[in-house]
């Protein structure tokens, strides 16, 4: 057990000094993550809400892929994105391997389906007579589709919360696409996750244990920020 | 519109009318779901300013009508035009000058103010003059008070006001109203639909009122189309469709309850007298209290017909019935018209025409009007004709009390 406290200890000071590496690799995480996060709700918003509101031949098919896309094994997401990316692969020749594009891609793989998913089910709750109600109050299908994303906003935070949450957890896929590399003491391609396995491997134990507490610490912050979010917004509906 | 002396300005296309044109004007409407017609209207008109109600029973494609008129779904063939102009579901503008209230309230989250606010903001209404027109018709609808309320703290005659001060607040020169009061429990539809009737003739638009239930057609409408299966089977004013109906089927729609306000005079064991607004005493079974305030309603299967006879009071005057019937009012036959085996009657009541000898038990006082139905054999022995004296007889048991709360929050 004294290993462990022994790591706490170290962790927190690495953290008070703001140990330059521990920020790097932290940053980076939160870039990629992030920026996966805006790919997956450009991609997954529109087609959650497509899925959510028209009903067609082949919708339980596409909705069955949506669903499956959320609970995608990362490392299987990891190994296509490395055959694309790879030499010989489709973009070999973009030469995008080993680089913090190359973890976006798997990343917005990993987030997309989870936006698209939840999105897909808070838009398909909201009852059809909604968007009925809105065009024959004058909304035009933008506008009624826009009343329909409103009713539905507190799943849609939750899905963009649930697909970053997703991204920033995720190992096997960055690893594999990202390679965790650094050269000269600075950080190329190392995420939080990605940096914990190395560490550990390297009998790093306190620098290991400062990225799982921030990892904690994202994690609360995440699920307390959304709790506040869809109380405050119900606050504003009062007042508004 | 009249209503706030507003220009039209909120409703889109203004001004866009053909002289003499109708305010709406279908043909040819067909609409299938699957291998089933669900609509299927030759052709349909309402004319400018009028009220014209929709009348058919569940099922009977009455809200697929008012889809299709509203421009909220595409028909599967015809055409539909407002004020002489063809429209379609892809013309905004035309959608624009219309506004409808659901069966269900479908009211969006947020405040009282924002649900109103909506079809304004649609219509990028500039945000003051919003407010003022928000504020008044929230007034108009008696929701003036609840203006920040969260619509989920609503109970369902509010939320039924919000669906139609939404609609109201955008001037419509068409106004759809689907079922607007049977989401309502019966004290609650009753008020609502007073002021139903206060807003839509101070409004001067026209109105597609679409129902199940012929009292709100009576009470609204200055014409009634009645549909059944996709099709409609008669069109006419209210007496001629509810006096002169065409078919079984619109008798049977239309055979109307007689309907009775009154005050609780006097309660023995759960026996009822009550005294009607037209000083009829009628005898119920109910526990009220006297001085309650109730509303009564008489099925016109349940209500017999006899001939005044003197031999009757003579027997009864020594304290005797021949009857178990309690309520027996004298009076005269108004209209009589026949449809399959049925005949439906309406009688004045007015006890003051008393026949001779006839007293006590056959209760005197009062005017009223009740409907009866009797078969058609009935009324052949019986003679029935307008200017029939009659004794129109109802038991206490057959007729249907509910106190009128005159306190209840809409």
């Amino acid at each position: 057990m004294e290993i462990f406290w022994q790591a706490l200890r170290d962790a927190v000071v690495l953290l008070a000094r703001g140990d330059p590496y521990v920020c790097e690799v932290m940053w980076m995480s939160v870039q990629v993550a992030g920026l996966a996060t805006v790919l997956g709700m450009v991609v997954g918003i529109p087609l959650g809400t497509w899925l959510g509101i028209r009903k067609f031949r082949g919708w339980g098919a596409a909705a069955t892929v949506l669903n499956v896309g959320m609970m995608l094994p990362p490392v299987a997401v990891g190994l296509f994105v490395f055959l694309l990316l790879s030499r010989q692969g489709l973009l070999g020749s973009l030469g995008l391997l080993y680089s913090p594009t190359a973890m976006v891609v798997a990343e917005f793989f990993i987030a997309a389906p989870v936006v698209g998913a939840i999105t897909m089910s808070g838009v398909g709750s909201v009852p059809r007579e909604v968007r009925l109600q809105a065009l024959a109050l004058g909304a035009s299908r933008w506008q009624s589709l826009w009343v329909v994303l409103r009713e539905a906003r507190v799943t849609l935070l939750s899905a963009v919360v649930a697909g970053f949450g997703a991204a920033i957890s995720e190992v096997g896929a960055v690893m594999m696409v990202g390679g965790n590399l650094s050269s000269g003491g600075h950080n190329l391609t190392g995420t939080m996750t990605t940096a914990i396995v190395a560490l550990v491997r390297q009998g790093e134990y306190a620098q290991a244990m400062a990225f799982a507490v921030i990892l904690l610490v994202i994690a609360f912050a995440i699920t307390l920020a959304l709790t506040y979010l869809q109380r405050g917004i119900r606050r504003r509906w009062l007042q508004s | 519109m009249r209503i706030w002396g507003l220009s039209r300005e909120a409703s889109g296309g203004s001004g866009d009318r053909a002289p003499g044109s109708s305010a709406i004007e279908a043909g040819d409407l067909v609409k299938k779901y699957g291998a089933r017609t669900v609509v299927k209207v030759d052709s349909f008109r309402v004319e400018p300013g009028e009220v014209l109600a929709v009348l058919g029973p569940n099922g009977a494609g009455k809200s697929t009508l008012f889809r299709l008129l509203a421009l909220l779904e595409k028909p599967d063939h015809g055409w539909i035009r407002y004020f002489g102009k063809e429209v379609s579901v892809r013309d905004l503008n035309a959608r624009r000058r219309t506004a409808a209230v659901f069966q269900r309230p479908i009211l969006f989250q947020g405040t009282v103010r924002k649900n109103v606010e909506f079809g304004l903001s649609f219509r990028r209404f500039a945000r003051k003059d919003a407010r003022r027109k928000i504020d008044e018709v929230l007034e108009l609808v008696g929701l003036a008070d609840l203006r920040e309320a969260d619509v989920r703290t609503l109970s369902g005659g509010e939320l039924q006001r919000v669906a139609l001060a939404r609609a109201l607040v955008l001037e419509p020169e068409i106004l759809f109203l689907d079922e607007p009061t049977s989401n309502l429990d019966i004290t609650l539809r009753r008020r609502f639909r007073e002021d139903l009737r206060r807003v839509v003739e101070s409004l001067a638009s026209t109105v597609v009122l679409i129902t199940h239930d012929r009292a709100e057609a009576l009470a609204l409408a200055n014409r009634v189309a009645v549909i059944k299966e996709g099709t409609i089977v008669q069109v006419g004013t209210p007496d001629e469709v509810f006096l002169q109906p065409k078919t079984d089927f619109v008798a049977d729609l239309t055979g109307a309850e007689t309907t009775w306000r009154g005050k609780v005079v006097s309660n023995r064991e759960g026996l009822c007298t009550i005294r009607t607004q037209a000083d009829l005493l009628v005898d119920v079974v109910a526990d009220l209290s006297p001085g309650e305030e109730a509303v009564l309603s008489i099925r016109p299967e349940d209500v017999s017909l006899s001939l005044p006879t003197n031999a009757v009071p003579a027997l009864e005057l020594r304290g005797t019935s021949l009857t178990s019937v309690r309520n027996r009012w004298l009076g005269e036959v108004a209209k009589v018209a026949a449809y399959g085996a049925l005949v439906r009657a309406e009688v004045r009541l007015n006890g003051t025409q008393g026949v001779a000898g006839s007293r006590a038990p056959v209760r005197l006082g009062g005017e009223g009007e009740v409907i009866c139905v009797v078969t058609r054999a009935s009324a052949d022995e019986l003679g029935l004709r307008p200017g029939l004296q009659v004794v129109a007889g109802v038991k206490a048991a057959a007729i249907s009390v509910m106190p009128a709360e005159s306190g209840v929050r809409l």
